[in-house]
Formats: C-alpha cells, structure tokens, sequence
C-alpha cells in the first residue's frame, strides 16, 4: 500500500509511476477478466466455484433422475398450458439472433500494416471486435467511399448497420449485396441477409434465403429453420 | 470454416502422433494454435475462451486429486491460471506443443505460491512478493469508478497500451497520430484518470 499512497501524494519517480500504474491497470481488467470467465463458466459450462458440475453421473439415484424428468415434465406441462406468453415474438427471435452473431473481423488487417487507407480498415476492424458498432460503422462508411474500398469493406458495413444501436437494416442489405462480389463470406452473408430482411418486415424475401440455408445445411441452419418456421406469425 | 472449433468437422484424418498432439494441446491444431494467437491479439478472445473454459473442469478436478485440496482452491488457481496464460500467449511466451502440461504446471505453481501467501495478489510474475503487490479490491472499487469518466478513446488508449501491450507506434498509427502526439495523448490520459482516481478514492 506505500507505493499507492505515493502514487496519490505523486511523489513516485516517473518509471515508478508507469509501473504502478500499469499494475492498476493489469489488476482491474484482470478483475473484470475472471468475473466474465466465473460467469461463462457457470452460465455455459455448468462449473462453480463451490460445488461439482451435477452431472456426477453414476452416484445419482435413478430416483433423483426420475425426479428431475418429472419436474421438467410439469416445466414443460405449466408452459404449455399458459401459451406461449413467455415465448419471444419472431421480431424478438430476430433480434436476438442479430445480437449474437459472432462473425470475426479481418485478423489479417489487424496484423498489417499500413498505409493510410489500411491504418482506417485496421481502426475499423478494432472497433468491430471490441463490439463498437457505431464507431466501426462510421469507420466503414468512410472506406467505402473511398477508391480504393473492397467487398469486404461493405461486408461489415451491413454486418455494423444490424448491430449498432439505431440499425438500419434496409442499408445493411445494400452494404452486404455490394459485398457478394467477394465469396469468402457467403454463407455468413445469406444469414445476414437473411436477418436484414425480417427485420426490414421484409418476411417474403428472406423465405427464400431461409430455405436455402437450411436445405444447404449451411452457416446457422438451425436458427435458420427456426425462423423459417415463425415467418407466417 | 470461420468460427470452426478444433477437430470439429475438420473432414481430415490424424495420425495417431498429430492426435497425440494435438491433445497436448487442448485439442488444437498447430494451424488453430496460430489463428488463436492472431485472435487474441485482435482482442477477440472466443476461441481462447471455448478451449480453456471448456477444460476447466478437467484442471480443477486435477488439482483436487493431485493435492487433494478444496474445490474452492482448485478453482481460484485455476482461473489465476488461466489469466496468466493468456498474457503469456499474448507476450509471445508460449508456443505450441505441450500448452496442457505448461498449463498445469502453472496452476500447480500458484496453488504452492497461495500454500506460502496466504493473501492472494493479481500479480503476474509468481517470482515477486506477491504480499507488497497486492491491490486493495477498494482500490480496484474507486479505480472502477474513475475510470468512468474518461473518455472513450483514453480508456481505448490505456486498456490498449497496459493492458493489450500493445506498441505505442502501433496505436499512433491506429489513430491517424504521430508518435510523439500519441505519447502526449497517453500522459493527458493518464493524468485525468490520475485526478478521477484520486477524487474517488478516499483513503481511511
């Protein structure tokens, strides 16, 4: 603690200051760090701190596993018989669907460098993957009018134009059809295109894209035919 | 595939050594390996997480057995652990071929490191005194709190130089700024969240 208290009083000699200050920095993102990872372990691995996984396999009573099926069973029997009020609407479904999508930036342009045009991409790129859609977006606008834009350029125009917090899924669709030229990320932009176009209310038109997804089993087929399902709701 | 995980779909056969390996390896490739770093550098932390988090459970129920300490302990180390193994991944320190053994061991060093400091620090380096490291989780509470109000790009700039290392020349460039500039930019930053920090925190 004598060295925080220095640092507070600024008595630390310069390099000592940068090293504690770095410590600080370290400490508090390391901190938020491991809240993120305790709570992905819990939420998608089932691990917690102060007790095993349950599923322990073969010490369970059959007993406790026929209890667990029948409180899933009046679960299940309890929802059902209250509709689907919980339920997301297909809106909501979409969404959600826009919200998780996981598609990565370029990482070969995070590793270049650079000249002007490419120092942008690269400022784009990192404000994609630190999920600053509105900055990224902004970013990409400004690249693709430039001479010297390329197809992916427009790819994450319209992947930022669904994700930032005032979409715009009618210019999403135009950014990733200008983006079709280049086929590195077909499949990824059939379900964005996809997505643009129930949110756009445009249900009719993304049917067919939908169907092609799920028939070519391709890049999120499963939310693909889960949508498709909903589209007439 | 984009977003593929290690050895899903992968349509290929191994041979019995590139499995072997590749176990060794948390179940990647030396190719995955590579696009992992390349991630973790861009700070897009998904396919480190879906390889470490998914073997979790695997260290900590080692650490039980081998030590036979609490859950508790196994899991505190093993995410002291896991911290620490992805700034050494990023440091460069790390290469492939027994990432499963390094990790381990790592988990082990902390457990012996936490047996004889009973005060457990957010120190990287398991060499120092980890007791005068220690930061204060009021510190961390007020440093929070600062950090708040700075602007967006100053916390840009300091999470991206501190704690990404990521190099000054590179972040000038990234910016459209000279180095010099950037530098200036980076004590403003620093003396803001200096003030902020100062302001929040009130010492007993």
């Amino acid at each position: 603690m004598e060295r925080f208290n220095n640092y507070i009083k600024g008595i630390l000699s310069p390099k000592a200051e940068e090293e504690f200050v770095e410590q600080l920095i370290e400490a508090k993102n390391d901190r938020a760090q491991r809240k993120a990872w305790t709570e992905a372990l819990a939420r998608d691995y089932n691990v917690e701190r102060d007790r095993p996984p349950s599923s322990s396999g073969n010490n369970r009573p059959f007993i406790y596993l026929l209890l667990v099926a029948a409180a899933l069973g009046l679960a299940a029997l309890f929802l059902w018989s209250n509709g689907k009020q919980s339920a997301p609407s297909f809106d909501e479904q979409v969404d959600m669907q826009i919200a998780g999508l996981t598609i990565m930036g370029d990482q070969s342009m995070l590793r270049k460098s650079m000249d002007q045009v490419d120092s942008l991409r690269k400022a784009a790129n990192l404000a994609y993957v630190n999920h600053d859609y509105e900055d990224s977006n902004s970013l990409w606008q400004r690249l693709t009018q430039l001479p010297k834009a390329i197809a992916s350029d427009y790819f994450y125009l319209g992947i930022c134009q669904l994700k930032k917090a005032d979409a715009d899924p009618v210019a999403s669709i135009a950014a990733l059809q200008r983006s079709a030229i280049d086929t590195t990320y077909q499949q990824e932009r059939a379900w964005l295109l996809a997505l643009a176009h129930c949110k756009a209310g445009q249900r009719e038109v993304a049917r067919p894209i939908l169907q092609s997804i799920v028939s070519n089993k391709a890049y999120q087929a499963t939310a693909a035919k889960d949508l498709l399902e909903r589209l007439t709701e | 595939m984009i977003g593929q995980t290690p050895n899903e779909n992968s349509g290929t056969t191994h041979s019995g050594e590139q499995s072997s390996l590749a176990h060794k390896n948390f179940g990647l490739e030396a190719a995955q390996f590579d696009d992992m770093l390349i991630q973790l550098q861009a700070g897009e932390n998904a396919l480190f997480e879906k390889v470490f988090l998914s073997q979790f459970e695997e260290s900590v129920k080692y650490l039980i057995s081998t030590y036979g300490i609490q859950r508790s302990v196994a899991y505190d180390v093993t995410m002291d652990a896991l911290l620490k193994f992805r700034k050494r991944l990023l440091a460069g320190k790390i290469s492939y071929g027994n990432m499963r053994f390094l990790f381990t061991r790592m988990a082990s060093q902390f457990l012996s490191q936490r047996n004889k400091h009973p005060v457990i620090a957010l120190s990287e380096n398991l060499n120092e005194r980890t007791e005068s490291q220690a930061i204060d989780s009021d510190v961390l509470d007020a440093l929070d709190l600062a950090w708040q109000s700075l602007c967006k790009d100053c916390s840009s700039i300091l999470n991206q130089y501190y704690y990404r290392k990521t190099a000054l020349k590179t972040l000038a460039k990234i910016y459209g700024k000279s180095e010099a500039a950037l530098r200036k930019q980076k004590q403003r930053c620093l003396d803001k969240l200096k003030a902020a920090f100062i302001k929040c925190y009130s010492p007993e």
